[in-house]
Protein backbone atom coordinates (compact mmCIF):
# COMPACT_ATOMS: atom_id res chain seq x y z
CA UNK A 1 0.00 0.00 0.00
CA UNK A 2 1.77 3.73 -1.10
CA UNK A 3 0.92 6.05 1.81
CA UNK A 4 1.68 9.00 2.52
CA UNK A 5 3.89 7.47 4.66
CA UNK A 6 6.02 6.13 1.60
CA UNK A 7 6.55 9.40 0.01
CA UNK A 8 7.96 10.32 4.14
CA UNK A 9 9.90 7.89 4.02
CA UNK A 10 11.59 8.27 0.83
CA UNK A 11 12.38 11.92 1.19
CA UNK A 12 14.02 10.98 4.61
CA UNK A 13 15.94 8.59 2.56
CA UNK A 14 17.15 10.96 0.03
CA UNK A 15 18.22 13.56 2.75
CA UNK A 16 19.64 11.22 5.05
CA UNK A 17 22.20 9.58 1.69
CA UNK A 18 22.65 13.47 0.66
CA UNK A 19 23.91 13.80 4.36
CA UNK A 20 25.81 10.78 4.09
CA UNK A 21 27.66 11.46 0.35
CA UNK A 22 27.99 14.96 1.47
CA UNK A 23 30.46 13.69 4.54
CA UNK A 24 32.46 12.11 1.94
CA UNK A 25 32.12 13.94 -1.28
CA UNK A 26 32.82 17.41 0.20
CA UNK A 27 36.40 16.92 1.71
CA UNK A 28 37.16 15.03 -1.39
CA UNK A 29 36.42 18.33 -3.36
CA UNK A 30 38.17 20.52 -1.32
CA UNK A 31 40.89 18.07 -1.09
CA UNK A 32 41.48 17.43 -4.77
CA UNK A 33 40.95 21.66 -4.99
CA UNK A 34 43.98 21.72 -2.96
CA UNK A 35 46.21 19.35 -4.93
CA UNK A 36 45.19 21.14 -7.93
CA UNK A 37 46.00 24.56 -6.13
CA UNK A 38 49.34 22.83 -4.84
CA UNK A 39 50.73 21.60 -7.68
CA UNK A 40 51.23 17.84 -6.61
CA UNK A 41 47.65 16.93 -8.90
CA UNK A 42 50.04 17.50 -11.98
CA UNK A 43 52.24 15.67 -10.87
CA UNK A 44 50.25 12.83 -10.08
CA UNK A 45 48.15 13.63 -13.67
CA UNK A 46 51.69 13.36 -15.24
CA UNK A 47 52.72 10.00 -13.46
CA UNK A 48 49.12 8.60 -14.42
CA UNK A 49 49.01 9.85 -17.80
CA UNK A 50 50.20 7.17 -19.63
CA UNK A 51 47.51 4.39 -17.92
CA UNK A 52 44.52 7.22 -18.47
CA UNK A 53 45.32 7.75 -21.99
CA UNK A 54 44.17 4.34 -22.36
CA UNK A 55 40.61 5.42 -21.53
CA UNK A 56 40.82 8.59 -23.15
CA UNK A 57 40.99 10.03 -19.96
CA UNK A 58 43.09 12.61 -18.69
CA UNK A 59 45.86 11.79 -16.00
CA UNK A 60 43.86 13.94 -13.43
CA UNK A 61 41.11 11.08 -13.61
CA UNK A 62 43.28 8.57 -12.08
CA UNK A 63 42.41 9.92 -8.27
CA UNK A 64 38.62 9.94 -9.17
CA UNK A 65 39.38 5.57 -9.78
CA UNK A 66 41.81 5.95 -7.23
CA UNK A 67 38.94 7.40 -4.70
CA UNK A 68 35.97 5.45 -6.52
CA UNK A 69 37.77 2.25 -6.16
CA UNK A 70 39.01 1.90 -2.37
CA UNK A 71 36.51 4.82 -0.53
CA UNK A 72 33.44 5.08 -2.82
CA UNK A 73 31.42 6.14 -5.56
CA UNK A 74 30.64 9.66 -3.47
CA UNK A 75 34.23 10.21 -2.91
CA UNK A 76 34.98 9.65 -6.78
CA UNK A 77 31.71 12.37 -7.15
CA UNK A 78 33.68 14.54 -4.94
CA UNK A 79 36.69 14.63 -7.47
CA UNK A 80 34.31 14.20 -10.74
CA UNK A 81 33.36 17.83 -9.11
CA UNK A 82 36.59 19.40 -8.73
CA UNK A 83 38.13 17.50 -12.32
CA UNK A 84 36.81 19.11 -15.50
CA UNK A 85 36.05 16.31 -17.72
CA UNK A 86 33.62 16.16 -21.37
CA UNK A 87 30.83 14.03 -21.49
CA UNK A 88 32.39 11.30 -23.15
CA UNK A 89 35.18 11.20 -20.53
CA UNK A 90 32.50 11.77 -17.90
CA UNK A 91 30.71 8.73 -18.54
CA UNK A 92 33.70 6.19 -19.52
CA UNK A 93 34.92 7.59 -15.99
CA UNK A 94 30.85 6.51 -14.56
CA UNK A 95 31.26 3.08 -16.25
CA UNK A 96 34.05 2.00 -14.70
CA UNK A 97 33.41 3.48 -11.27
CA UNK A 98 30.05 2.06 -11.19
CA UNK A 99 31.15 -1.71 -11.95
CA UNK A 100 34.14 -1.19 -10.00
CA UNK A 101 34.01 0.79 -6.67
CA UNK A 102 33.94 0.28 -2.77
CA UNK A 103 35.99 -2.30 -2.78
CA UNK A 104 36.65 -3.08 0.56
CA UNK A 105 33.32 -2.62 1.94
CA UNK A 106 31.31 -4.11 -0.93
CA UNK A 107 33.99 -7.42 -0.33
CA UNK A 108 33.24 -7.43 3.23
CA UNK A 109 29.03 -7.90 1.99
CA UNK A 110 30.39 -10.58 -0.72
CA UNK A 111 32.23 -12.51 1.53
CA UNK A 112 29.41 -12.96 4.21
CA UNK A 113 27.60 -14.59 1.25
CA UNK A 114 30.42 -17.30 1.34
CA UNK A 115 31.78 -15.30 -2.12
CA UNK A 116 35.50 -15.48 -2.12
CA UNK A 117 37.31 -11.40 -1.78
CA UNK A 118 39.56 -12.48 -4.67
CA UNK A 119 36.46 -13.52 -6.94
CA UNK A 120 34.72 -10.88 -6.70
CA UNK A 121 37.00 -8.14 -6.96
CA UNK A 122 39.14 -9.57 -9.79
CA UNK A 123 35.50 -9.74 -11.92
CA UNK A 124 34.66 -6.41 -11.32
CA UNK A 125 38.50 -4.86 -11.85
CA UNK A 126 38.49 -6.77 -15.10
CA UNK A 127 35.06 -5.51 -16.26
CA UNK A 128 35.51 -1.55 -15.48
CA UNK A 129 38.73 -1.57 -17.41
CA UNK A 130 37.12 -3.61 -20.02
CA UNK A 131 34.39 -1.69 -20.70
CA UNK A 132 36.02 1.90 -20.03
CA UNK A 133 38.30 0.76 -22.85
CA UNK A 134 35.43 -0.61 -25.10
CA UNK A 135 33.65 2.54 -24.51
CA UNK A 136 35.95 5.34 -25.57
CA UNK A 137 36.82 3.03 -28.51
CA UNK A 138 33.21 2.98 -29.45
CA UNK A 139 32.66 6.22 -28.61
CA UNK A 140 35.19 8.64 -27.75
CA UNK B 1 38.41 35.57 -3.73
CA UNK B 2 36.32 35.37 -6.14
CA UNK B 3 38.59 32.07 -6.92
CA UNK B 4 36.68 30.60 -3.48
CA UNK B 5 33.68 31.96 -4.43
CA UNK B 6 33.83 29.61 -7.86
CA UNK B 7 34.66 26.87 -5.89
CA UNK B 8 31.84 27.29 -3.53
CA UNK B 9 29.13 28.05 -5.93
CA UNK B 10 30.66 24.94 -8.39
CA UNK B 11 30.15 22.59 -5.10
CA UNK B 12 26.92 23.86 -4.07
CA UNK B 13 25.32 23.57 -7.58
CA UNK B 14 26.80 20.03 -8.08
CA UNK B 15 25.45 18.89 -4.74
CA UNK B 16 21.78 20.54 -6.06
CA UNK B 17 21.99 18.46 -9.09
CA UNK B 18 22.67 15.10 -7.16
CA UNK B 19 19.54 16.22 -4.69
CA UNK B 20 17.67 16.62 -7.61
CA UNK B 21 17.73 13.04 -8.76
CA UNK B 22 18.73 11.51 -5.25
CA UNK B 23 15.11 12.44 -3.22
CA UNK B 24 12.59 11.23 -6.02
CA UNK B 25 14.79 7.92 -6.75
CA UNK B 26 14.28 7.45 -3.39
CA UNK B 27 10.68 8.00 -2.96
CA UNK B 28 10.52 5.69 -6.02
CA UNK B 29 12.29 3.32 -4.63
CA UNK B 30 9.92 3.52 -1.57
CA UNK B 31 7.06 3.00 -3.74
CA UNK B 32 8.80 -0.39 -5.27
CA UNK B 33 8.55 -1.15 -1.61
CA UNK B 34 4.90 -0.95 -0.92
CA UNK B 35 3.38 -2.01 -3.69
CA UNK B 36 5.80 -5.36 -3.95
CA UNK B 37 6.30 -4.32 -7.44
CA UNK B 38 9.46 -6.89 -7.61
CA UNK B 39 7.09 -9.79 -6.59
CA UNK B 40 5.12 -8.73 -10.10
CA UNK B 41 7.76 -7.70 -12.32
CA UNK B 42 9.63 -11.66 -11.21
CA UNK B 43 7.22 -13.00 -13.80
CA UNK B 44 9.08 -11.25 -16.30
CA UNK B 45 12.53 -11.80 -14.82
CA UNK B 46 12.19 -15.36 -15.04
CA UNK B 47 13.69 -15.99 -18.42
CA UNK B 48 16.75 -14.03 -17.10
CA UNK B 49 16.69 -16.35 -13.87
CA UNK B 50 16.62 -19.43 -16.67
CA UNK B 51 19.10 -18.24 -18.68
CA UNK B 52 21.16 -18.23 -15.38
CA UNK B 53 19.82 -21.55 -14.07
CA UNK B 54 18.56 -19.62 -10.99
CA UNK B 55 15.21 -20.62 -9.26
CA UNK B 56 12.21 -17.93 -8.90
CA UNK B 57 13.46 -17.00 -5.58
CA UNK B 58 16.72 -16.21 -6.21
CA UNK B 59 15.34 -14.03 -9.41
CA UNK B 60 13.63 -11.73 -6.75
CA UNK B 61 16.72 -11.63 -4.10
CA UNK B 62 18.52 -10.60 -7.78
CA UNK B 63 15.91 -7.72 -8.44
CA UNK B 64 16.40 -6.43 -4.93
CA UNK B 65 20.40 -6.24 -5.38
CA UNK B 66 19.51 -4.60 -8.72
CA UNK B 67 17.01 -2.12 -7.60
CA UNK B 68 17.64 -1.32 -4.12
CA UNK B 69 21.55 -1.93 -3.97
CA UNK B 70 23.87 -4.61 -1.94
CA UNK B 71 22.86 -4.36 1.10
CA UNK B 72 19.58 -5.00 0.16
CA UNK B 73 20.22 -7.54 -2.50
CA UNK B 74 22.73 -9.09 -0.08
CA UNK B 75 19.92 -9.04 2.82
CA UNK B 76 17.14 -11.19 0.22
CA UNK B 77 19.76 -13.54 -0.44
CA UNK B 78 20.22 -14.85 3.38
CA UNK B 79 16.83 -14.70 3.73
CA UNK B 80 16.06 -16.59 0.57
CA UNK B 81 19.08 -19.11 2.25
CA UNK B 82 17.55 -19.62 5.38
CA UNK B 83 13.69 -19.72 4.19
CA UNK B 84 14.25 -21.81 1.00
CA UNK B 85 17.54 -23.70 1.34
CA UNK B 86 19.16 -21.30 -1.69
CA UNK B 87 22.18 -23.39 -2.94
CA UNK B 88 25.67 -21.87 -2.54
CA UNK B 89 26.24 -22.10 -5.80
CA UNK B 90 23.21 -19.60 -6.48
CA UNK B 91 24.00 -17.60 -4.17
CA UNK B 92 27.67 -17.26 -5.87
CA UNK B 93 26.16 -16.84 -9.09
CA UNK B 94 24.38 -13.77 -7.59
CA UNK B 95 26.89 -12.30 -6.10
CA UNK B 96 28.78 -12.12 -9.12
CA UNK B 97 26.28 -10.48 -10.88
CA UNK B 98 25.13 -7.90 -8.15
CA UNK B 99 29.03 -7.60 -7.92
CA UNK B 100 29.12 -5.15 -11.15
CA UNK B 101 25.54 -4.37 -11.47
CA UNK B 102 23.36 -3.20 -8.38
CA UNK B 103 21.39 0.13 -6.95
CA UNK B 104 21.33 0.81 -10.53
CA UNK B 105 18.57 4.06 -9.99
CA UNK B 106 20.45 5.31 -7.46
CA UNK B 107 23.99 5.16 -9.26
CA UNK B 108 22.76 5.81 -12.83
CA UNK B 109 21.03 8.82 -12.02
CA UNK B 110 23.43 10.52 -9.63
CA UNK B 111 25.79 9.82 -12.35
CA UNK B 112 23.47 11.29 -15.47
CA UNK B 113 23.93 13.97 -12.71
CA UNK B 114 26.97 14.86 -12.77
CA UNK B 115 27.23 14.68 -16.51
CA UNK B 116 27.48 10.88 -17.50
CA UNK B 117 25.01 9.50 -20.03
CA UNK B 118 22.62 6.77 -18.64
CA UNK B 119 22.08 4.48 -21.55
CA UNK B 120 25.92 3.45 -21.98
CA UNK B 121 26.13 3.42 -18.40
CA UNK B 122 23.27 1.10 -17.69
CA UNK B 123 24.47 -1.05 -20.88
CA UNK B 124 28.22 -2.18 -19.40
CA UNK B 125 26.66 -2.72 -16.52
CA UNK B 126 24.60 -5.17 -17.42
CA UNK B 127 26.07 -6.49 -20.00
CA UNK B 128 28.97 -7.11 -17.60
CA UNK B 129 26.69 -9.24 -15.05
CA UNK B 130 25.37 -11.04 -17.68
CA UNK B 131 28.72 -12.04 -19.39
CA UNK B 132 30.31 -12.78 -15.91
CA UNK B 133 27.03 -15.01 -14.43
CA UNK B 134 26.38 -16.46 -17.15
CA UNK B 135 30.52 -17.55 -18.45
CA UNK B 136 30.10 -18.89 -14.21
CA UNK B 137 26.74 -20.52 -14.50
CA UNK B 138 27.92 -22.95 -17.26
CA UNK B 139 31.06 -23.41 -15.70
CA UNK B 140 30.26 -25.08 -12.62
CA UNK B 141 27.43 -27.35 -12.75
CA UNK B 142 24.14 -28.61 -10.76
CA UNK B 143 25.44 -31.00 -8.46
CA UNK B 144 22.91 -33.54 -8.83
CA UNK B 145 21.72 -34.76 -5.54
CA UNK B 146 22.90 -38.32 -5.96
CA UNK B 147 26.47 -36.78 -6.94
CA UNK B 148 26.37 -35.00 -3.39
CA UNK B 149 25.87 -38.61 -1.64
CA UNK B 150 28.92 -39.95 -3.09
CA UNK B 151 31.25 -37.75 -1.73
Amino acid sequence: MVTADTFKRGFKNGISTLIELSKVLVPVYIGVELLDASGLLNILAEFFEPVMSIFGLPGEASLIIILSYFLNIYAGLGAIAAIELDTVQLTTIAIMTSIAHSLITETAIAKKLGVSAAASIVVRVFFSVLMGILYYRMFG
Amino acid sequence: MSYFLDILINLLSFLWNITKVLVPIMIVIEIFKDTKLIDKISDFFYPVTKLFTLSKISGISLLFGIFFGLTFGAGAILQSVKDYNVDKRSVFLLVMFLGPCHAVFEDTFVMNAAGASIVPLLAARFISAIIVTFIFSRAIKKEPIDAIDKH
